[in-house]
């Protein structure tokens, strides 16, 4: 059961990339669905996963391989533990990002994301774009076609 | 018989999937289909896609004369003694269902099979036995799996109206001796059906040499195209038969208060039928015909022998059923100890493109007596070859490393 929750939310989130991982999130799906449902899943999900994760790790040991077959179930459940744990605490993080401008409240240096005040037309840095630069409204303010950013200055620190 | 030389003419063989062949070992299933049954069948749609038997013009009597002429192909095949013997189905399981619908059985008849029988020939006798009161018995197998013919003997009456039987097994390819029970069943009077689907397209079956009654098979299991197949009749008993589907193409006139009905095989084949399909499954047996089926049960008993013979050394595998290759043909069945049989398939597929089934093969019955969950079955055919087999047996060795 736990594979195919865990595989629903990461197929389904490859699956935006690749029609591959779009079949493996509608088979995951179904499967969750039937789980919840109290019904058994048709599609034996859990068991192609193991199975094509087993082949593909006994090309490579036979240790590894025969381990997580053996421990699949645990070692899935291990998975979805950990992968329930980022998306909480993913959207803790969004939500302090949008709320305060950081992800952190507590240390907002510790965050990447961490909104600087500051104005940044007049004060840009050239960028170096090569032959594809362009010139902006500002003489100091230099963008190329979008490719690259501007970097400013703001109170003492350096941001993007 | 040269399988390297017959796989030139299978598209799908010319395939690679990852950079490797692909080793087909589920043609109990579903067999591949060569270009020429494509064509035959393109040829249909491209150049005279009409109406067979009643449409006068041009293109409607080229249809009807390939059609018919496929009919006559088949009927030649299984050694039938006309071809208005040889109805057309949609499979082995609608030919069955058509049987059983339409003898006209009654409360206390017994009809008989033996323990291995596919659900579609099942299914259809328990359901009759419960709309009409019809008794169905099973004849157990022996301890070794081969069939008990003293038991079978012993089972059969006057009471008994139909013997129903399998003749060659999809769970573990062993045929069943069935001109001994062809003979024991005619001493008691009893119509025999026999559900040839894993028999026609691997050996010589002849109907009038079984002296079988009835016979049903499936094209798609012999080269031919998908949702095809047939169901050979007596003519005498076809006669007495009613249609358990009725309409168009069956009539030879109406009125709004009466029918009457054409011949056999019109009056069992209701509404427009898979005209190009029927051309293309005359076109594989042709194809069949020109390899020759004892060259194809040599070749398939060759590739069993080989496998099995390395099978025997594999720590784990156990083969189920019947034991002796000489007696199973192109199928072997098995189970790896501590490892699902439907992830040993998915590993094989994964490792090496080896493609077989795994589960109940729709045999449930015969499982679940025995208690075994299921199997993983490797179903060999003509274009198989001796490297296909040991691929399949270098990815099991793999696969066993597991345990
Ligand atoms: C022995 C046997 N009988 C009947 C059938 C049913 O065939 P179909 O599905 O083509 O009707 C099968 C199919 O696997 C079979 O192996």
């Amino acid at each position: 059961m736990s594979i195919c929750v865990a595989a629903l939310v990461v197929f389904a989130f490859m699956g935006v990339f690749s029609a591959r991982y779009r079949y493996w999130a509608k088979e995951a799906f179904d499967c969750v669905g039937r789980r919840v449902t109290l019904r058994p899943c048709k599609t034996e999900f859990n068991q192609k996963v193991r199975a094509k994760i087993t082949s593909k790790l006994l090309k490579k040991s036979q240790k590894a391989a025969r381990f997580t077959h053996k421990h699949f179930e645990a070692i899935s459940w291990v998975f979805t533990i950990i992968l329930f744990v980022s998306l909480i605490l993913t959207a803790g993080g969004l939500y302090n990002l949008f709320t305060y401008g950081t992800c952190d409240p507590a240390q907002p240096d510790s965050c990447i994301f961490t909104v600087q005040e500051g104005v940044c037309a007049p004060a840009c840095m050239p960028c170096n774009c090569g032959p594809h630069e362009i010139g902006c409204d500002a003489p100091e303010y230099k963008a190329c076609n979008g490719n690259c950013q501007c970097v400013c200055e703001s109170m003492g620190s350096v941001t993007s | 018989m040269d399988a390297k030389k017959i796989r030139e003419d299978f598209p799908v063989l010319q395939r690679e999937i990852s950079g490797k062949p692909i080793v087909y070992f589920d043609n109990a299933c579903m067999t591949l289909k060569p270009r020429q049954v494509i064509q035959a069948m393109n040829e249909y749609y491209e150049n005279y896609s009409a109406c067979v038997g009643r449409s006068i013009h041009k293109l409607g009597n080229e249809a009807t004369e390939k059609y018919e002429n496929a009919r006559k192909t088949i009927a030649k095949f299984i050694g039938a003694k006309k071809e208005k013997e040889v109805i057309f189905t949609r499979n082995t399981t609608e030919g069955i269902n058509l049987l059983a619908n339409s003898l006209n059985l009654q409360k206390g008849d017994i009809v008989l099979a033996s323990d291995r029988e596919h659900n579609s020939n099942l299914i259809p006798w328990q359901i009759l036995g419960k709309k009409k009161g019809i008794e169905r018995r099973i004849v157990k197998s022996k301890p070794d799996e081969t069939f008990d013919i003293e038991g079978f003997k012993n089972m059969m009456s006057k009471d008994v109206k139909v013997v129903s039987i399998i003749h060659s097994s999809n769970l573990d390819g062993y045929t069943l001796p069935i001109k001994e029970i062809v003979d024991i069943a005619k001493d008691n009077k009893a119509l025999v059906i026999l559900d040839a689907a894993q028999s026609v397209p691997h050996k010589e079956v002849n109907v009038r040499k079984l002296g079988v009654d009835f016979l049903a098979f499936s094209g798609h299991k012999m080269l031919g195209p998908t949702g095809t197949g047939v169901l050979y009749g007596r003519y005498d008993l076809l006669e007495n038969l009613n249609p358990f589907m009725v309409g168009g193409d069956t009539v030879e006139r109406t009125t709004y208060d009466s029918f009457r009905l054409l011949p056999p095989p019109e009056k069992f084949e209701a509404g427009l039928q898979n005209y190009a399909s029927m051309i293309g499954l005359a076109e594989a047996v042709r194809y069949l015909d020109r390899v020759g089926r004892e060259n194809i049960e040599k070749h398939e008993k060759e590739l069993s022998r080989f496998i099995t013979g390395e099978m025997q050394g594999m720590d784990g595998l156990k083969i189920i059923g019947v034991q002796d290759p000489e007696l199973r043909g192109g199928i072997i069945s098995f189970e790896i100890d501590g490892i699902e049989y439907h992830d040993v398939a998915i590993m094989l597929d994964d490792q090496a493109n080896v493609m077989v089934r795994s589960g109940q093969h729709c045999v449930h019955s015969w499982f679940n007596a025995r208690n075994i969950p299921g199997s993983v079955r490797a179903s060999l055919y003509l274009y198989n070859t001796k490297e296909d087999a040991e691929t399949f047996i270098e990815a099991l060795k793999t696969i066993t490393k597991l345990r």
